[in-house]
């Protein structure tokens, strides 16, 4: 059932205040909408029966091992937040996926972004992949649009086998109402995952997962009331169902019992884009949570400044530190050209040079010296 | 000692003498039989083998987000100044000149990793600056890094 009307924050205030304020609510860009729009951006399809059912039995198994991870069990940190590791942050800028069920393409794409910058701990990558190539292109391969949704696993796959290209290379709208197309290069400006892992329902991997490689999917039912949260840790309180959704994860605190989140709402929405949920709740563990272990870039790194140079005595084996973008090998297909392209980089780096290098999967295979 | 130390090691001259006339000619080329060739064949396959199990570099630049962990290892890493260069007409015998070292050979095992340790100390010279280098008690330099 729709309600045309905006949602009742003064309610779910109320209501939070008799339930002794476990989260704080505020009006924000979602409450002020019809809910049918808010519905509208809840992209991942309510389980069936069967479906629910076994998100049940793996809801039950994570919650007794959240209790064994209380006991000391757990191998994974206290705490995690991509936003600050060592003060550095490997989350790139809140999205909006406005009026389309396209939250999939955009937890997606966000645990690329932060997977990306995560392994190579350069928080300055800022990646900006393409959730309309993603959503519209591979999604609509298979008739995901933007009013049925999708899932993350097949999202996820998909980044795998065929990769997603740069925000620029297709620029996302809502219904790719502006019209954008796909730049015919964009085998050439590519990011690829590598090792899509699903630790659905075992929180104690998803910790693990979320320290080591920076960030996850997840997918969730949402309530009324998850409209209007604005800050502490969410729990269901009011409101009815409304579907389903799926948001990054990029931390977690078991002091607070809690996810860390991203959502794709616009940063006017939650605490600045952000919000945290409580351990179990709406299913976020148990319903679909998947990862990558490493991100495949294949594109030209743009006027970049070369850090630093190595070598050692194996055969072959040149390096150069690019600045956001880490080590990289300097390889070509004989040692005649890979010798011409280091001392390349050497002249570059101690004059003082920019470069612009061709990168495929931490290798350097073409090179101009600026 | 390999065999390319046994090749390249103890014939050529050393920066602390004075270069010597320059070594006999090359030698003439010869067809391989088949027993060197299989030899050879093997040889690629072991160097195909080393180059894709070649270590990555462990320290990150100074300023970057990996430094402060670089820092900690960095007791394994000497960081020194090269005052110096040799070379002579005389395969992988380059040289540099480590501030409060003295005259290290760089690495021998192999040419293209000779030259590319040439490549960096040569930078490193004309930078002028300390910099990571690990040498061995076989008076050679195995790795360079050049911030």
């Amino acid at each position: 059932m729709t309600n045309p009307e905006p949602l009742d924050t003064a309610a779910i205030r109320a209501a939070l205040d008799e339930g002794g304020q476990p989260w704080q609510a505020a009006e924000n860009p979602m409450t002020r909408m019809s809910q049918a729009d808010r519905e509208r951006r809840l992209g991942v399809p309510l389980p069936s029966d069967e479906e629910r059912a076994e998100i049940e039995a793996r809801r039950f198994r994570a919650s007794a091992m959240h209790r064994e991870a209380r006991a000391g069990v757990a191998g994974a940190p206290s705490s995690f937040d991509a936003r600050d590791v060592g003060g550095n942050s490997y989350v790139t800028g809140i999205r909006d996926q406005g009026g389309c069920g396209s939250c999939v393409a955009f937890g997606s794409v966000a645990v690329l972004e932060t997977t990306g910058a995560y392994t190579r701990r350069q928080p300055g990558l800022e990646l900006d992949l393409s959730e309309a190539h993603l959503f519209y292109t591979h999604g609509g391969s298979v008739g995901r649009n933007c009013d049925n949704g999708w899932y993350p696993l097949a999202a996820l796959e998909m980044c795998r086998d065929i990769g997603v290209t740069y925000e620029e290379y297709f620029p996302y709208s809502a219904g790719n109402s502006g019209g954008a197309s796909l730049n015919s290069d964009w085998p050439n400006r590519l990011a690829r995952a590598i090792d899509v892992v699903n630790p659905t329902g075992n929180p104690v991997a998803m910790k693990e997962h979320i320290a080591q490689y920076g960030s996850i999917t997840a997918c969730f039912l949402v309530y009324d009331d998850f409209f209007a949260y604005r800050s502490g840790v969410y729990r269901h309180v009011t409101g009815g169902l409304a579907g389903g959704h799926c948001v990054a994860l990029i931390g977690y605190d078991d002091a607070q019992g809690c996810w860390i989140a991203k959502n794709s709402w616009g940063a006017g929405w939650g605490d600045g884009g952000f919000f945290k949920i409580a351990y179990g709740e709406c299913d976020i563990e148990a319903w679909q949570c998947v990862g990558v272990q490493a991100v495949r870039l294949r594109a030209w790194t743009g006027q970049a400044r070369i850090l630093g140079l190595w070598s050692n005595d194996a055969p072959r084996n040149a390096w150069a530190y690019l600045d956001t973008y880490g080590w990289h090998r300097v390889s070509g297909p004989s040692e005649q050209a890979e010798s011409t392209m280091f001392d390349q980089a050497v002249t570059a780096k101690t004059a003082g040079r920019t470069i612009n290098a061709f990168c495929d999967n931490g290798v350097i295979n073409t090179l101009y010296v600026l | 000692m390999s065999d390319t130390q046994a090749e390249y090691g103890a014939s050529a001259p050393s920066p602390t003498t004075t270069p010597e006339t320059m070594a006999e000619g090359l030698p003439v080329p010869e067809d391989l039989d088949e027993a060197e060739l299989a030899i050879t064949q093997a040889q690629g396959a072991e160097m195909r083998e080393r180059i894709t199990a070649a270590a990555a570099p462990t320290l990150d630049p100074p300023g970057t987000p990996g430094a402060a962990r670089a820092a900690q290892a960095v007791g394994a890493f000497p960081t020194v100044r090269v005052l110096s260069l040799f070379s002579s007409a005389h395969a992988v015998n380059g040289w540099a000149f480590l501030e409060g070292v003295g005259w290290r050979r760089l690495a021998v095992n192999d040419p293209s990793a000779h030259a590319n340790l040439g490549r960096l100390a040569a930078a490193t010279r004309l930078q002028g600056t300390a910099t990571p280098v690990r040498h061995e008690a076989d008076n050679q330099i195995h790795e360079i890094y050049l911030w």
